[in-house]
């Protein structure tokens, strides 16, 4: 049995000429809660429906607990629990309607979980899904999900437009899931403090392409932030320094945030001429935002003679 | 599979109640004041019609969940197999279909089978045009999901499934005679259909790469692309101002043939008039034939003589009403039944297998009774006597007071509640039509047999027999006598159908005597808009269809004149045909479908003509493109290599922000290439 859940090869999927997904090269641990991580169309959701056969790739493929994913056979379904964006249910089924449906294709089904879940998040049995919240719908999604056992679970944006309550809920239902160890949990969210709070390993993937891979703590100890503080105002131009993803200029201050910083990305750094070099420390979703922000307009000084211009010390 | 068949059949069933509903409302509204044929009547305006509605509006609604990829995937990512699910969802789906369709009109046929109902003997047949119409619904519920979850342009090719369907419809409600051809038909296009759909709903509505699903769904959009060209040309002609001419030829009054030519131009009609060799006629000039006062200027032919088994098919359903979706095979009303101005007390039907003229109650719609060749049986008394075999020209019998078999004519005179023998057939010489012609008060009747033409009297005295000048099996007649001097005059066609056409118009004396004799020639008119017609005909219609489109089913069926103007069609349907070649050669090359896909496609359109570009459109994406960083030609963006120097697309750069964990970034990526 492979050590990894999912393993995708070149994974390349494109919409006309835009690629969605290009050359994704992505293993997730057996037994890992992963993180998939990106900005809204950066190609999340098209990676998780092929990693589940339900999108072809233009090109590349994967393999999900050891099948082809564009060949799942359904006993290697019965394995996978698939929560899609948007929580989608049938509008007219009531929670009876719903299990009776779901529990009929699993044979693992485990109706205690299916009402502990529901009840965690206080699933009216009487209301339609069409008429419930959205907290309540995804409660009942999620139950969907969860009650037959999955051994790898896929969850795409799952709290996506819930409220902090349901949120929670949600986190603990995602918390409880994992109480088998090799159970797998992959799941995309935008939300920072989630993924902090549950995933061990992350996937960043950057306008279509893949990022970072790594586990949480590696991401948090790569990206760092330095405060230079200088005589005078900054300099105007700054040299290339490789890493440098955001550069934020305040009075006679230079706010750094740098990836990957090696021993010639600080002699760079001596070389600007500051008065002083201090790392800071930068909170989790600091340092996401500044890895997928882009924004490479703050990091041009404002003195900087030509807005237009490429920034010097942008990315390298 | 059955979680996924009660879930659509509990999703669904509202919109099968709705069509249920719909359907039994329009029912019950026709039944309240039902005529005898009201079978065929619901068939006609409302089956018809509605049917192919519900069939396409199940097929959406049953699609639209789905056509989110989000929901799709939570229909489909279940421990079973996609086609066991799309099979569940359809077997629910057309179950749904059928019954709200069917149960109206079951109601309808054992309404209509209670004694005292319909004034006419209820025959199982007369069930037939509305379940040939419900069975067809399924091909439009196939369409309405290929529709729903195709992804293609509204203003593109995405409506153009539809094509299929409607062209089966047309076909049923025209060409097919017999209901189980029909029913085969049905069958295989909803089998075309279900093979498109499949290939549609296990890729959500992306392009299926497999080809029983390509071809399927290629067949749906053909006929669709093929009735779009035709509907862009007549929509073109409706804004182009003028108007129309037709030739054709009159009788006058006093035998002498008239060749009249008939003009609209600006919404002014004209008239003018010529002999047959093409002189004007002076006395004819000015004559307006809308005016009432002219209406009586050209005689009106009244007698049809008609082999109808000598008519070829489609024709012979086109004109003769031999079909399942027509009364006349199985209950023929009869209305010339007694002399003018005679009143009946009752409703005289002829009943084809039963071989008897039932009369019916008007008011009760009882049977009082059946006349027969034996004589009139009161009540429910079988009659003595039937008739034998199954009477001729039961599609003119409605207006006659003739009744035709093989053997004998008879003469109806249901006012006394018989008929009577008027001519038997020597041996060897059957009947194989005949007709009253003259005054209705004093008519004679026309019989026409294999040998030859002879006119008779009601009585049955012979007037005379003159022998055919023209092959009856290839021929028909009209005949009617001259006010002027009681003369017969024949004007013979051929029978649509038989090339080249011919016309005469002979009279003949009282006492059987060819008295003048006037050839009529094929009517050509260069400056007909029938040219321009034809030759658009000729660029829409595909090479390969020619061989089983002859000449005379191009004019005689879908009236264009490829007789008439032949050149001009070949030369635009083989110009047409080369160009699309062409075409597809190059569209092939943008779409990168590789040479051996190309050619293949460029000798299929050559065949197929400008309809079948489309459905090549139809089939291929139409691929963005970008410039090769190897070679800098062209390619397509969306393929990993180059079409013309086969290197692969450089994997994305790296900016120095890759964070991997060693184990990660231990296999660098060019590690990992596959193999071209």
């Amino acid at each position: 049995m492979s050590d990894y859940a999912i393993q995708t090869r070149h994974l390349t999927r494109c919409f006309g000429g835009k690629r969605v997904v290009y050359d994704l090269n992505l293993t997730v641990p057996r037994g890992s809660i992963f993180g998939f991580l990106g900005r809204n169309g950066s190609g999340k959701t098209t990676t998780l429906r092929m990693i589940l056969g339900l999108l072809p790739p233009t090109w590349g493929e994967s393999t999900v607990l050891g099948h082809d994913s564009q060949d799942l056979p359904p006993a290697a379904r019965a394995r996978i629990g698939y929560l899609a964006e948007g929580h989608p249910v049938h509008g007219w089924m009531r929670v009876k309607d719903a299990r009776a449906y779901q529990s009929r294709f699993y044979p693992r089904w485990n109706d205690e979980l299916f009402r502990s879940v529901l009840e965690f998040f206080r699933v009216d049995p009487k209301t339609r899904a069409r008429n419930m919240s959205r907290g309540e719908r995804a409660g009942l999604c999620l139950a969907m999900t969860l009650a037959p056992e999955p051994d790898l679970l896929i969850l795409d944006d799952p709290a996506i437009g819930l409220d902090p309550v349901a949120r929670r809920s949600l986190l603990e239902s995602m918390v409880y899931a994992t109480r088998h160890a090799d159970r797998t949990i992959i799941f995309s969210s935008h939300l920072l403090a989630d993924i902090e709070r549950m995933a061990d390993h992350i996937a960043v993937l950057d306008y279509s392409v893949l990022r970072a891979q790594c586990a949480l703590e590696t991401f948090r100890s790569c990206v760092q932030q330095f405060v230079l503080r200088f005589d005078g105002p900054p300099p105007a131009v700054m040299p290339p320094i490789r890493g440098v993803i955001q550069c934020v200029p305040r009075g006679r201050e230079l706010r750094l945030t740098l990836v990957n910083v090696t021993r010639e990305t600080r002699a760079a750094m001596e070389g600007l001429g500051a008065a002083s070099i201090d790392e800071v420390p930068i909170s989790l979703e600091d340092a996401f935002v500044s890895y997928l922000g882009g924004s490479l307009e703050s990091a041009r000084p404002p003195e900087a003679p030509q807005p237009a211009a490429p920034v010097a010390g942008g990315v390298s | 599979m059955i979680g996924v068949f009660l879930r659509e059949l509990r999703e669904n069933l509202k919109w099968a109640a709705m069509i249920f509903a719909g359907l039994l409302v329009f029912v019950i509204h026709e039944l309240r004041d039902a005529g005898p044929m009201v079978m065929f009547e619901l068939a006609q305006r409302y089956t018809t019609l509605l049917a192919p509605i519900a069939g396409l509006l199940m097929g959406v609604v049953q699609s639209l969940f789905e056509t989110k990829p989000d929901n799709w995937g939570f229909v489909v990512h279940r421990p079973v197999r996609r086609g066991g699910i799309f099979a569940a969802k359809c077997a629910a789906g057309l179950l749904l279909l059928y019954v709200a369709l069917a149960l109206p009109c079951l109601i309808a046929s054992i309404w209509a089978a209670q004694p005292g109902h319909l004034p006419v003997p209820f025959q199982g047949r007369m069930v037939l045009p509305m379940l040939a119409d419900v069975l067809a619904a399924g091909c439009y519920y196939f369409t309405g999901i290929v529709i729903a979850q195709r992804r293609a342009r509204w203003f593109g090719t995405r409506l153009l499934p539809l094509g299929l369907a409607l062209a089966t419809s047309a076909t049923l409600f025209m060409f097919v005679p017999l209901f189980w051809q029909a029913a085969l038909l049905i069958l295989i296009v909803q089998a075309i259909g279900a093979t498109a759909a499949w290939g549609v709903f296990a890729r959500n509505g992306e392009p299926d790469a497999a080809l029983a699903p390509r071809a399927a769904l290629g067949a749906m959009i053909y006929p669709g692309a093929i009735g779009v060209a035709f509907g862009l040309f007549g929509l073109s002609q409706a804004f182009v101002p003028g108007g129309g001419r037709w030739q054709y030829y009159q009788v006058a009054r006093d035998g002498t043939a008239v060749r009249v030519t008939q003009t609209i131009e600006h919404g002014d009609r004209g008239w003018s008039y010529a002999d047959p060799a093409g002189r004007p006629l002076p006395q004819y000039e000015g004559l307006d034939l809308d005016d009432p006062a002219n209406r009586s200027l050209f005689i009106k032919f009244g007698a049809r003589l008609v082999d109808p088994r000598a008519i070829r098919w489609p024709l012979s359903v086109l004109y003769t009403n031999r079909g399942y979706r027509y009364p006349t095979p199985g209950v023929v009303p009869l209305k010339a039944v007694a002399p003018p101005g005679v009143r009946l007390r009752f409703w005289p039907v002829y009943d084809v297998p039963a071989g008897v003229i039932d009369l019916f109650d008007p008011v009760t719609h009882t049977r009082i009774g059946t006349v027969g060749p034996g004589g009139f049986a009161r009540g429910q008394t079988p009659p003595t006597r039937r008739f034998e075999g199954t009477p001729l020209n039961l599609f003119m019998q409605g207006n006659s007071h003739v009744m035709t078999f093989d053997s004998v004519v008879y003469w109806i005179e249901l006012d006394q509640r018989r008929v009577r023998p008027v001519y038997t057939a020597a041996a060897g010489d059957p009947i194989f039509s005949a007709a009253e012609v003259g005054e209705p008060r004093n008519p004679d009747i026309l019989v026409a047999t294999r040998g030859g033409m002879h006119l008779i009297g009601t009585d049955g005295q012979l007037r005379f027999s003159v022998p055919w000048e023209h092959d009856p099996a290839t021929h028909n007649f009209a005949a009617a006598l001259l006010p002027s001097n009681h003369h017969l005059i024949v004007q013979t066609y051929s029978n649509p159908g038989v090339k080249p056409s011919f016309q005469d118009v002979v009279e003949y004396s009282p006492q059987g005597v060819a008295a003048r004799r006037t050839d009529l020639p094929a009517l050509t008119d260069p400056h007909s808009p029938k040219r321009i017609e034809t030759m658009v005909f000729g660029a829409i219609l595909p090479v390969a269809a020619r061989p089983f489109c002859p000449s005379w089913i191009l004019d005689d069926v879908l009236d264009v004149r490829t007789g008439e103007f032949a050149r001009w069609f070949e030369a635009f349907m083989w110009g047409s045909a080369i160009l699309c070649a062409a075409l597809t050669l190059l569209i092939g090359g943008r779409c990168a479908l590789g040479m051996p896909k190309t050619l293949g496609w460029s000798a299929a359109n050559l065949l197929l003509g400008p309809a079948g570009v489309v459905v090549m459109l139809g089939l291929n994406d139409w691929p963005a493109v970008e410039r090769c960083a190897a070679c800098g030609r062209i390619r397509p963006a969306g393929r990993r290599l180059c079409a013309h120097c086969h290197a692969p697309l450089a994997p994305p750069p790296r900016d120095g922000r890759e964070i991997f964990d060693p184990a990660e970034d231990a296999t660098p990526l060019e590690a990992l290439q596959p193999t071209a």
